[in-house]
């Protein structure tokens, strides 16, 4: 079976096809009302509605509690399709997934009856950490629940919090003691039909460069009554809930980043190959066709840490503190630069906000830009990296030394996408990964698998030769780490977050290769062949300062597949899914 | 974190002492100036340094340590005892 058939695509597959052609002004969620809502800065009730009609809140909520949540692979693909067509909607309807507070650290009560809550249609969550003086210093919070005899009473307000106004549950954060310390604060699943509703009000909408149509805004509780079984996990456990739920909801980020870019190159290449210049088309002219290429190479191997690192989850989910944060370094980072050039492709219509697609490329670009900033930004997660890099350091630094082979089956099972993934344990979360991170330690295993494929596996020796050069990179980092801490220096220096993020670069290269070492046989020509591979890996050196030429023929190789997936309405991602966008054979002309 | 056979529990003041001394290089103080009965929050020891001290003991001591356990037991004498009295059941 090939892998676009396999489970985990199937509701993308069929979510994809419900929503219709977006160029197709009659489809529900077209450009044209998408730009239209966005103008006005409209909420996309009407998307929500439909999407609540096809039930896709369902898969927010785990099987076994009546929901259609099996992995979080399915998620990730899922929030591809909702990021490609609105992110705006995709942000709306993903706050479900706030969900998972209650699936980490709620009790079998709350959490049937969350999973009750949130199948309803009126069950929309919101999650308020956020203070207006305190950003993501949550232990500042001032928000207080007190603790009386029939429950907790709720004082101050949060800001800016998306959904705040549209939205039955409040997943709140709030102070329960005084004293500073990681146990000061709490978790409530507050219901707002179950409260009395004169002593909340909410804080009105804030103007935003992206998102516009979003219910960004705050609330604010004046003495407010809220039960004691509102209450998610133990008193004092509110902020190591809400850390753990973080390392999902990061690394499930990086399926936002990868949808917007997914419109935003269809929408490029539809220009590119139709725009008549030079005796020619957009696309023949060489530094455009280069500019569109990265672009797609650099989707496919951020689609190959996404997709990775989500069926981690399932596999090793102890080691997330490192994970969750190298996915929401990577992917929005890489993939806004991505968007950056494909601007420049699209020219002065880049600016546009009608037009070519109704205009539809400057509102994924303003709203992409958000996603860095989802869930901690990228800097606090490249602080949480810092923090952790000695522990990782000494642990792949001894494991290097000897040469360690890494035969876990847990790897397979990792990047082996036909391989079933076994059931996402939350209380398996840890704050810390007490240094491990199977995946980079999985570099000599990969070094012997590509030395053994030399010869049987097309590229294999060409891949070789950039995997070495990676890995003795990141080696270098490790003996730099390693200084750092023997002479007692910052670990947050602006050095230190320099290697933090050539972590996350490292951490793309281990997941690409290992996706190809793992999926020879389920996947295309393409992917198998490498070219995308070879070129995604000489882009990744380049963030890592080496630049290796390679051949012009893997870069073609890429070219003919982007065109090929364009003209054939084929998604750019690992795993190609049919679009229902008609052909961009036909030319039109373009204003 | 590799198996250690036949590991030994350190002495309490040997913990006291080392975990001292990881305070103060974190603060960026002088080890003289860490009182072991003194709430580690009242340093200005944040979150994140606290899991990061964490790591810190794990490594010195080859064993795992709960990430939270500086949130839970907060005083430099209080962490001490805990690793003392459970570093049978700490070993890998």
């Amino acid at each position: 079976m090939s892998l676009n058939q396999r489970i985990q695509h199937q509701a993308a597959h069929k979510l994809e096809h419900a929503l219709g052609d977006p160029n197709n002004p009659d489809s529900i969620m077209s450009y044209k009302r998408v730009m239209e809502l966005d103008e006005q800065e409209s909420f996309q009730e009407e998307f929500y509605q439909y999407l609540l009609s096809l039930k896709t809140h369902h898969h927010y909520v785990p099987a076994a509690l009546g929901g259609k949540f099996e992995t979080y692979e399915q998620l990730y693909a899922l929030g591809k399709v909702l990021a490609r067509r609105d992110l705006s909607t995709a942000v709306t309807m993903s706050t479900m997934i706030w969900s998972t507070l209650v699936w980490v650290g709620g009790d079998k009560i709350l959490k049937q009856h969350c999973a009750d809550v949130t199948l309803s249609n009126n069950g929309a969550q919101c999650l308020a950490y956020s203070e207006e003086h305190h950003g993501s210093d949550l232990l500042a919070n001032e928000l207080t629940a007190t603790e009386v005899e029939d429950g907790f009473i709720l004082e101050g307000e949060k800001w800016p919090i998306n959904r705040a106004a549209r939205s039955e549950v409040v997943m709140l954060l709030a102070r329960t003691a005084n004293e500073s310390g990681g146990r000061n604060l709490s978790l409530f699943f507050v219901e707002k039909s179950k409260i009395d509703c004169s002593t909340f009000t909410y804080i009105s909408k804030v103007k935003t460069h992206g998102l516009r149509g979003c219910d960004i805004c705050g609330i604010k509780f004046n003495k407010t009554h809220i039960p004691k079984s509102a209450l998610i996990g133990p008193i004092g456990g509110g902020l190591e809930i809400a850390i753990k739920a973080f390392q999902v909801t990061r690394t499930l980020c990086a399926s936002l980043s990868i949808g917007a870019l997914e419109n935003n190159l269809r929408v490029v290449m539809g220009f590119a190959t139709q725009r008549r210049l030079y005796k020619g088309n957009v696309f023949d002219i060489p530094n455009a066709r280069h500019h569109l290429t990265n672009a797609f190479t650099d989707l496919l191997i951020t689609d190959a840490l996404g997709s990775s690192l989500s069926r981690a989850l399932h596999v090793i989910p102890k080691q997330f503190s490192v994970l969750s944060a190298v996915a929401k370094c990577f992917a929005p980072y890489k993939l806004d630069q991505a968007q950056k050039d494909l601007a420049t492709v699209l020219g002065a219509r880049f600016f546009f906000r009608e037009k070519h697609k109704e205009g539809i490329f400057q509102k994924s670009l303003r709203d992409s830009q958000v996603v860095s900033l989802f869930d901690g930004s990228s800097e606090i997660n490249l602080y949480s990296l810092t923090t952790q890099l000695s522990l990782l350091a000494r642990r792949q630094d001894k494991l290097f030394a000897i040469t360690a082979e890494t035969t876990s089956s847990k790897l397979s099972n990792i990047f082996d996408a036909s391989t079933q993934l076994p059931t996402f344990r939350g209380e398996k979360l840890d704050l810390s990964s007490h240094g491990r991170d199977l995946i980079m330690e999985s570099w000599p295993q990969i070094i012997a698998a590509l030395k053994h494929a030399s010869g049987t596996l097309h590229n294999a020796d060409k891949i070789l030769f950039l995997a070495e050069m990676v890995f003795n990179k990141h080696q270098q980092n490790l003996q730099r780490i390693a200084n750092h801490v023997e002479q007692k220096s910052d670990m947050q220096s602006p050095r230190m977050f320099k290697i933090a993020r050539e972590y996350c670069v490292v951490h793309a290269a281990v997941c690409s290769i290992q996706y190809w070492l793992n999926n020879t046989q389920n996947s295309d020509v393409f992917i198998n062949k490498a070219d995308w591979l070879i070129v995604g890996l000489q882009r990744l050196l380049l963030e890592l300062n080496i630049d290796i030429e390679i051949s012009e023929q893997h870069l073609t190789q890429v070219s003919n597949e982007l065109l090929h997936r364009s003209q054939a309405a084929l998604s750019y991602g690992l795993v190609p899914l049919e679009l229902p966008e008609l052909s961009l054979i036909p030319a039109e002309e373009i204003a | 974190m590799n198996t250690v056979i036949n590991q030994v529990a350190p002495t309490l003041d040997i913990v006291k002492t080392k975990a001292s001394e990881l305070l103060a290089e974190r603060l960026r103080i002088d080890v003289i100036e860490v009182d072991m009965n003194k709430k580690l929050t009242s340093y200005g020891l944040d979150s994140i340094d606290a899991v990061t001290m964490i790591g810190d003991l794990e490594d010195w001591l080859d064993i795992e340590l709960p990430s939270t356990l500086l949130w839970d037991y907060d005083t430099i004498n209080d962490v001490a005892q805990f690793i003392v009295e459970n570093f049978e059941s700490l070993v890998d």
